[in-house]
């Protein structure tokens, strides 16, 4: 093995670590939450990040995916010839993006959840550039991929737009 | 329009935690 493609295999090693790391810090959180819910960020509409059972088993089920992904990813990237450092960090920020759409309440937040997870999967549909199934799996999810979204975002916004609010979660006044 | 809460920061460490592993990668070397 050349010691480039150790590195990049050591990156990945690295990249398990830190998916393990956050699992246990995940694990941590929801311990410490015993039971109950707890906001991060509030907007002016309400809590726009919030920490539950709930959210902390979603983002457990999201790590170990990836880590599992990431496993299966190795042999899979050097036959294909495509074994890149930054693999992972497409897989990472995907992670993220999912984990912030977990605990979010606010639609805007949601919102930027999706689109950080949305942006690095239409690069790793596209990984395989020489791969015509690759490609074409990419063409495919960026044209199609904009419109569910444009028209959740719609319904969305029409069913909280009466109320003039943007979070999801329940107003004491109504 | 968006305030942290004061524990802010202990909520979100795995969050933080994650997206500092993927800026390492960013560093690397193509």
């Amino acid at each position: 093995m050349k010691a480039d493609e150790k590195f990049k295999t050591a990156i990945g090693w690295l990249s398990l670590a830190g998916f393990g790391i956050t699992l246990v810090l995940v694990l941590q959180v929801l311990v410490g939450l015993q039971g109950g819910s707890a906001a991060a960020l509030v907007s002016q509409d309400g809590p726009a990040l919030v920490m539950d059972s709930f959210s902390q088993l979603f983002k457990a089920i999201c790590l170990l995916g990836a880590m599992l992904g990431v496993l299966v990813s190795f042999k899979y990237l050097k036959v294909n010839k495509a074994f890149t450092g930054e693999y992972f960090t497409f897989v990472t920020f995907a992670v993220f993006g999912m984990m912030v759409m977990a605990s979010g309440t606010d639609l805007l937040t949601l919102w930027v959840g999706l689109e950080t997870m949305a942006l690095s999967v239409y690069v790793l549909a596209a990984y395989l550039r020489r791969h015509p199934a690759s490609v074409e799996g990419a063409v495919k999810y960026s044209c199609w991929g904009p419109s569910p979204r444009a028209s959740t975002s719609t319904a969305c916004r029409s069913s909280t737009a009466p109320r003039g609010r943007s979070t999801c979660e329940r107003s004491p006044r109504s | 329009m968006y305030s942290l809460q004061p524990d802010f920061w202990h909520l979100l460490s795995p969050e933080l935690v994650l997206v500092a592993f993927g800026m390492l990668f960013l560093l690397s070397p193509p």
